[in-house]
């Protein structure tokens, strides 16, 4: 990797003031960030270690909202998510498997790591284009996006992403303008050219926590997470769908909310599904129906047609899990 | 005339027991030192630039940049202007540094330009090629009366990808030059053979003056017989900076060039009578190993059907040349074969196990042995009781499958010398030109040494990957065991001869009637009359009686040819995709059992090669750049622990199997797995999956198609 | 985490390592204390391996993939590929040598001879470090377990059948790696 600075702050307010320098990258676990240093995708100037600043490691209830601290490892909340029944974020979390990465991965670093899409990572690009065309569609896209419609077809990489998403979190983002908070999957956006970002974040901002709303309710959201991934080996999901329903007292879903993993660019909320939930029963029908009604519109490209199926069964397997989960109840 | 042999079955004192690996403990702690782990005073870090192209003319180089950076004490181009660069990742310049990082800086500062030219790196359509290779036709019998007489006739196309050695060590080299002479600590498979090609590949010096050491090595799987480019340019560096220097490729670059499987893709014809015999074979195959192209592989494998017509195309593509991947050709061949004849089998409605046995008399030599296995694989997977058609299914997206195999190898041992030294204070050692892959190789030499002095395992001495000792040929293609254990067996033999000689005046017997047992020298029948070893040790006199022996030589002490079987039981989710191995069983037939433990490792890890190539691993070029898009270990997967389902390794033991003598075993269990899992999930989803390896998108594609042609016979 | 040299320049109250600057990095590795200085850039690994001749953990893929590196830092298994070696200041690292030699092995080393969990061997200082991590928490797991906390690592040969044997031998594994600084003699478990 090339040379770059460093530096170790100690407090939020300096690390933000350090973070202005052009150039400058915020270092959490470094999982995703040492990869692209040696890979050469990223140059950045400086790094900014986040691991002396105090405040953003931990989970804990804040009125209406759990408030998981940017900087808490993955394994630490997968023990504190399981306490809080976040199910969907529990479950794709011990997804990620391997203890090296739950160890040291923190939960920004997860929202925030970069695509794998395998034309980025060989330096051509977010959008890799080529002659002013993208490679991906006439190129391997096995693994790239369906839903969409370009000119970005990486996917989204994060597992976090959409469990909080379909729990209705936000990320809290700071720079020393202070404070705002951001939808889930506001947090990304499509770059449309090659200058542009994946993350809405601007120059100098910081995720520095996310919040979950509280489940609420009398029987309160209850959410799974459902992933079909090659190997049980560490190794990265085909397709993954959170699923978040509430219901009345005759186990009818009242509200849901379906986001699809690792189709899209982005988070993908898939309104479809979810409507498709609302009103019926939480049981194998549903599940059937939502599945059926999962990934509409989608435009897959030459070599990954497989992808709707797998993220309709996957829509399907996480509102079964609720389904299993009322009924043992 | 002396005669060679091993002990006769059921006096073995060493052969055969469970003994732990010699080297298991210094592996374990990490104190084992590889080659990569070597460290010398002053030593440099030595990196290459590589091209990004696949196909490209060097045009201009500068490597002035390099040069002038502080930290940098060697640079060497290794491709100038003018030369064509055939595939992405070939060697450009070398640079040595005081650092790894300061070295990377240096390539940084080297300014290349290229001419980019066309290039071709899928061969999936052959017709794309650059250069058209003629086709290798061969027939026998009479195709087309054989396929007259087929009341079933089963058409396939089939594909079986590029893979990688994958080796976790990745190729390099540490060399340091004294003088003349130059040593370098190899990742190798071939301590012996390499000093001779390090001169033939360029290195300004004589064979007898480069010294090759290998004391661990982290994986060959046949990628490791060379110097290479970069063993070479390393060693040129360290001359020129006048310091040691470390070259070792980063993981894109041991992906990318150090060694890759040929691929083949076929389309393949096979007839049957009604009653399940074999009659004819018709295969049009071509295939890739990188820019060479690649021969033809040997279908029909196993099964000799009497009438075939073959042609094989060679496609050369942009991308590295292939190197032996364990048991060459074989796996590839086992597939389309095996996939082949089970489809046959699911055609005419029979239980693949009957036809297998129907048509056993094509395979020759091993029929008895293969007959023998098949019922004991039946036995031990319940398969006649849990073996149903391809038309019957499970409730659920889950369903089970069955899948059987049968391959050959030969594993004859190589040539190989030896020297045997006894000391007079009654220590044992052997001194070989050999490597340990991690097969086992030190640990069966000393077995083999404490077996004929008869002295435990620790008593003895092993000393190897040394191309100063004896030269020993290199590992590969299972010769390794026979070799090693043939030598080293003439020269103990001899040495305990000559002990022998030495020793019988003093217990009043002839030579002849001395055995070596127990850590004592004794008259056969009669244990009254003998001594300790280090009393027999302590008569030879001052110096050491020291022996060399070799192989091939007289006696027999080992054999070649052996047939395995092999079952799969998968369950495959047809909803995902996603095929999960439950078992996966190997019979295996290889002579002499040296070392049972180790031998059982040996066939473990062919089967854990076989899942990965059979359902993750794959070499994937990206058509427009000409690169790979996974030369690395992310997404060129290797199986996981939790992959590979349980193993189970049975060896063919008895009289008659030790009476062969010693047969390698590396190649032989890594042949069936490809053929085995296809089988087993064709059995489970009802549909053959066309190409290996059997991701969750190839399964989902084969069932889609399925559903899409059902569908289309349901309009009509 | 100090800074060795003259050229570092303050950004406000922080102190910023420049890139060619070399870092001051403390460690206590396998209970010795080492003292290495490194530019920000130079990985945990490297550190190990090049700089303190401590080459148990490997390097193989060099990206978080295989694990061959695994390494604990203050009793957390990770990566040491993907560990920057300026991040690990301070911290008690352990690797494969901090558990045995080979004339006295930990238990479980020993227990990787006797079930030949090995064959070539790269992989093994990374899965003896996993498998003492899963161990020390869990003396008799099972098998979901085990493909959970080895599923950050990868081999090569093919030694799964073995790993699993030592993962269900009952091998006992105390306090391979601790979190705070102290009882380095209780190491060879």
């Amino acid at each position: 990797m090339r040379a770059f600075a460093y530096a170790r702050p100690t407090s939020l307010e300096e690390a933000l003031d350090v973070l202005k320098r052009p150039g400058a990258l915020p270092l959490a676990g470094g999982t995703d960030l040492t990869t692209l240093l040696k890979d050469e995708v990223i140059e950045p100037e400086m790094l900014v270690s986040l691991a002396d600043v105090a405040d953003l490691r931990g989970v804990e209830h804040r009125g209406s909202v759990v408030h998981i601290g940017a900087m808490t490892p993955l394994a630490e909340l997968i023990e504190s998510a399981d306490e809080l029944g976040l199910d969907a974020v529990t479950q794709a979390a011990r997804e990620i498997r391997a203890p090296q990465m739950l160890s040291v991965g923190t939960v920004g670093g997860e929202l925030c790591q970069r695509p794998r899409c395998w034309y980025f990572r060989s330096g051509f690009g977010l959008l890799a284009m080529q002659g002013g065309r993208s490679m991906v569609p006439e190129g391997d896209n096995r693994y790239h996006a369906i839903l969409g419609s370009g000119p970005a077809y990486f996917v989204n990489p994060s597992s976090l992403a959409p469990a909080l998403s379909a729990l209705g979190a936000r990320v809290v983002v700071a720079s020393t303008q202070g404070e705002r908070r951001v939808l889930i999957e506001d947090l990304y956006q499509v770059p449309l050219r090659e200058d542009q970002s994946e993350f809405s974040l601007a120059d100098g901002e910081l995720v520095v926590a996310v919040e979950v709303p509280t489940p609420d309710g009398p029987s309160g959201a209850v959410s799974s997470s459902y992933e079909v991934r090659p190997r049980t080996t560490l190794d990265w999901p085909l397709a993954t769908a959170s699923v978040a329903v509430t219901t009345d007292s005759a186990n009818v879903v009242t509200r849901a909310k379906v986001v699809l993993g690792h189709v899209a660019p982005r988070p993908w909320v898939d309104l479809g599904a979810g409507e498709a939930l609302v009103g019926r029963e939480l049981d194998a029908s549903a599940a059937a129906g939502a599945g059926a009604a999962a990934a509409s519109g989608a435009k897959p490209l030459s070599k990954n047609a497989y992808k709707v199926r797998l993220a309709q069964v996957a829509t399907k397997r996480a509102v079964l899990k609720l389904a299993a989960r009322e009924e043992t109840a | 005339m002396a005669d060679y042999s091993w002990p006769a079955p059921g006096t073995h004192q060493t052969l055969g027991r469970r003994l732990s690996r010699l080297d298991g403990p210094v592996k374990a702690t990490g104190a084992a030192k590889y080659s990569y782990d070597k460290a010398l005073p002053g030593m440099l870090h030595g990196k290459m630039l590589t091209c990004p192209h696949a196909h490209a003319r060097i045009v201009a180089l500068d490597v002035s940049g390099a040069r002038s950076m502080p930290g940098v004490r060697a640079v060497r181009v290794i491709q100038d202007v003018g030369s064509e660069i055939q595939w992405a990742h070939d060697e450009i310049v070398a640079v040595a540094a005081v650092s790894e990082d300061i070295a990377r800086d240096a390539l940084r500062a080297v300014r290349v330009e290229y001419e980019v030219l066309e290039h071709y790196v899928i061969e999936e359509d052959p017709n794309g090629t650059f250069e058209k290779k003629e086709p290798q036709e061969r027939s026998q019998g009479d195709p087309d009366a054989g396929f007259a007489s087929a009341t079933t006739v089963v058409e396939r196309e089939l594909a079986i990808p590029q893979i990688a050695h994958m080796c976790l060590e990745a190729h390099g080299q540490v060399a340091e030059w004294q003088g003349d002479e130059v040593t370098v600590w190899a990742s190798t498979q071939g301590v012996s053979t390499l000093p001779q090609q390090f001169v033939d590949g360029g290195l300004e010096t004589k064979a007898a003056n480069v010294r090759i050491r290998c004391d661990y090595m982290g994986g060959g799987f046949g990628a490791k017989f060379s110097p290479d480019r970069w063993g070479i340019v390393g060693a040129q560096l360290a001359k020129d900076a006048g310091a040691p220097v470390k070259m070792f490729l980063d993981r894109d670059q041991e992906v990318a060039v150090a060694g890759s499987r040929p691929s083949t893709f076929a389309k393949i014809r096979a007839g049957a009578t009604a009653d399940g015999k074999l009659v004819a074979w018709e295969s049009e195959t071509w295939g890739s190993g990188g820019r060479p192209g690649t021969g033809a592989v040997p279908v029909p494998y196993v099964f000799n059907v009497p009438n075939q017509r073959k042609k094989h195309t060679s496609v050369p593509t942009h991308l590295q040349s292939s190197r032996a991947w364990r048991a060459p050709n074989h796996p590839q061949a086992c597939f389309l074969t095996m996939a082949t004849l089970d489809d046959v089998a699911a055609e005419l409605a029979m239980d693949p196990l009957d036809f297998v046995l129907a048509n056993l008399e094509l395979t020759g030599r091993f029929e008895a042995t293969y007959r023998e296995q098949l019922e004991i694989a039946a036995e031990r997977t319940g398969w006649r009781e849990r073996w149903r058609p391809r038309t019957e299914f499970d409730d659920g997206p889950l369903q089970r499958g069955l899948g059987l195999s049968l391959h050959t190898w030969g594993g004859r041992g190589h040539q190989s010398r030896c020297d045997v030294a006894v000391n007079p204070d009654g220590s044992v050692e052997a001194r070989i030109g050999t490597q340990d892959l991690g097969t086992g190789t030190r640990t069966v030499i000393a077995m083999v040494l404490a077996e004929t002095f008869g002295l435990e395992i620790d008593q003895v001495t092993v000393r190897m990957g040394d191309s100063r000792f004896p030269q020993s040929g290199p590992s590969g293609g299972s010769s390794t065991v026979g070799g090693v254990t043939g030598s080293t067996r003439r020269a103990a033999m001899d040495a305990l001869r000559e002990v022998f000689t030495r020793v019988a005046p003093m217990l009043e017997a002839e030579p002849e009637t001395l055995v070596a047992r127990g850590g004592r020298i004794e008259v056969d029948g009669d244990s009254t009359r003998s001594m300790t070893w280090q009393e027999a040790a302590s008569r030879i006199g001052a110096v050491a009686v020291t022996v060399g022996g070799r192989n091939p030589g007289r006696g027999k002490l080992n054999d070649s040819g052996v047939g395995g079987v092999q079952i799969a039981d998968v369950t495959v989710d047809i909803e995902t995709g996603v095929t999960r191995v439950n078992k996966l069983l190997a019979i295996q037939d290889c002579g002499l059992v040296v070392n049972e433990k180790l031998a059982e490792s040996q066939i473990y890890s062919g089967l854990i090669m076989g899942v990965g190539y059979a359902l993750f691993e794959e070499l994937i070029a990206d058509p427009h750049s000409g690169r790979l898009l996974n030369a690395d270990m992310e997404f060129y997967r290797l199986a996981g622990i939790g992959d590979v389902g349980t193993l189970e390794a049975v060896l063919m033991q008895g009289p008659e199997h030790q009476e062969r003598g010693v047969i390698g075993l590396g190649e032989p269990p890594v042949i069936s797995p490809g053929a085995a899992l296809s089988n087993a999930v064709a059995n489970a989803i009802g549909h053959r999956v066309p190409r290996l390896p059997m991701t969750p998108e190839r399964v989902l594609e084969t069932l889609m198609a399925a559903e899409a042609a059902e569908a289309l016979e349901e309009k009509a | 985490m100090g800074t060795a040299s003259e050229s570092s320049s303050d950004s406000g109250d922080v102190t910023v390592v420049g890139p060619h600057d070399r870092a001051e990095v403390e460690l206590s590795v396998n209970g010795v204390r080492r003292l290495a200085e490194v530019e920000p850039r130079v990985t945990l690994l490297d550190l190990l391996r090049d700089h303190l001749d401590v080459t148990g953990p490997k390097k193989v893929c060099d990206r978080g993939t295989c694990g061959a590196c695994t390494v604990l830092e203050n009793g957390r298994l990770v990566y040491a590929c993907s560990r920057l070696a300026v991040e690990a200041g301070g911290a008690e690292i352990t690797t494969v040598e901090g558990l045995g030699t080979p004339d006295s092995m930990h238990p479980l080393q020993a227990a990787f001879v006797e079930h030949d969990a090995q064959q070539c061997g790269f992989c093994t200082p990374g899965f003896v470090m996993a498998l003492s991590h899963l161990l020390e928490k869990q003396p008799n797991p099972d098998d979901d377990e085990i493909d959970r906390a080895l599923s950050g690592n990868l081999c090569r040969c093919g030694t799964y059948q073995g790993l699993r044997d030592v993962a269900h031998s009952g091998v006992k594994v105390v306090s391979t790696g601790q979190a705070s600084g102290d009882g380095i003699g209780g190491r060879r478990g």
